[in-house]
């Protein structure tokens, strides 16, 4: 009985994580490629923030959204990794590979997001790419919605110094 | 705003395709992860006391030392001179010309090919030679007055990023992608400055990245005598 116990007891902690996490796996895939601009390490950032959300499941049945939680452990592991190795370059996606079918504009976003601080170009990924709402862009960001708000704003603004917020 | 919402959206559309998730991303990160044991075992305490308790003795070792010395300074003189416990400690690293510290890297790094050293660093300086072993070593330069000092080492460094004052540049030092130059603070002219580069060749200590991690850094210098000593590496 007890041996039964203990395999359902796994079992639901597997549908468990399937359900609250696995939906998410491939926004947590998606912001660590846009963090660390490499598909392989993209990968393994999201198989480790998977490990740390699975460890810390318990912290999510407190009744925390899932969506931001995991996200912002991709990102806190994202910006670990970059920590363990700043002296390598990045590899950035060739966006100037296909420049001759871009227009003018796409190419100055892309290079204007490409220089953004890397903060704020998770704000407007979050936002505007993953459509996250600002309560959940600060919650992955760790600061208040108005927070968010306002470093979405203020990220946009630099892409185009004469933007008036909605 | 919506116009540049979707332009934004569109560039990282653009960044991100061809770097789709695999269809069985969900699937096999899901397997891996509930494969593992869900507690999480933490064992920092337990490092956390061992490094206490070391601390501890290292303590009570050198107190020891020091109280026992006290208690033989009243006593009679000894007849025999006697070696104190503190002169058995460390050698502290002695100071040799440059010409010294060349051979004695040379003849002792053989685990890393090639063994650089500056030729540009003046004679009358004095160097240093520690951490020396079969694949690394670190040499210190220091100037006759002791205002300039440069530091070149065979190792995988792990140096802070610069502050707000600080600069940091690519460049592609002795053709490696991977080379940083960082000046600390670029309002000092002689502010501390460092190169890290990996020199084409082979390492017994392979740390992930292709040939011979170097780590140049100096203190006191300008620029332009910075990259002096840094391009006669050879």
């Amino acid at each position: 009985v007890l041996q039964d116990l203990a395999m359902s007891r796994a079992e639901a902690g597997e549908a468990d994580f399937d359900a609250l996490i696995g939906p998410h796996l491939e926004a947590g895939y998606r912001t660590a490629l846009a963090i660390l601009r490499d598909p392989d390490h993209a990968h393994d950032a999201v198989q480790e923030s998977a490990f740390k959300a699975w460890r810390k499941l318990h912290q999510l049945r407190e009744g925390r959204p899932a969506r931001p939680w995991f996200l912002a452990i991709v990102a806190n592991q994202c910006r670990s990794e970059r920590r363990g190795r700043w002296w390598s370059v990045i590899r950035v996606p060739e966006v100037d590979s296909v420049a001759h079918e871009v227009h003018t504009d796409s190419i100055d976003i892309s290079r204007g997001l490409a220089n953004l601080p890397r903060e704020d170009r998770l704000a407007l990924f979050l936002h505007f790419y993953l459509d996250l709402p600002l309560e959940e862009v600060g919650a992955v960001l760790g600061i208040s919605a108005g927070g968010a708000k306002t470093r979405v704003y203020r990220a946009a603004k630099k892409l185009r110094p004469g933007l008036e917020m909605d | 705003m919506d116009e540049l919402r979707s332009e934004i959206r569109a560039a990282f559309e653009k960044e991100q395709a061809g770097y789709a998730p695999g269809s069985a991303l969900r699937r096999n990160v899901v397997d891996a992860v509930t494969a593992q044991p869900r507690r999480e075992s933490n064992f920092q305490w337990l490092a956390v006391a061992a490094a206490v308790l070391l601390g501890i003795l290292v303590v009570a070792g050198l107190m020891s030392t020091r109280l026992a010395q006290h208690a033989t300074v009243p006593a009679a003189p000894v007849a025999s001179p006697s070696a104190s416990p503190r002169e058995t400690v460390l050698p502290a690293p002695t100071r040799i010309t440059v010409a010294a510290a060349d051979s004695l890297i040379r003849a002792a790094v053989t685990g890393a090919h090639p063994v650089l050293l500056p030729s540009a660093i003046p004679a009358s300086w004095s160097a240093e030679v520690t951490n020396l072993s079969a694949s690394s070593f670190t040499v210190t330069y220091t100037s006759p007055d002791g205002a300039q000092t440069v530091i070149l080492a065979i190792q995988v460094p792990n140096p802070p990023p610069p502050g707000a004052q600080g600069s940091q540049s690519a460049p592609m030092f002795h053709g490696d992608t991977h080379s940083l130059y960082q000046v600390d603070d670029k309002t000092l002219a002689t502010s501390h400055r460092f190169l890290i580069w990996n020199e084409p060749g082979t390492w017994s200590e392979p740390n992930g990245l292709p040939g011979v991690p170097y780590f140049l850094t100096a203190s006191g210098l300008t620029d332009s005598e910075f990259w002096a000593i840094a391009n006669s590496v050879k």
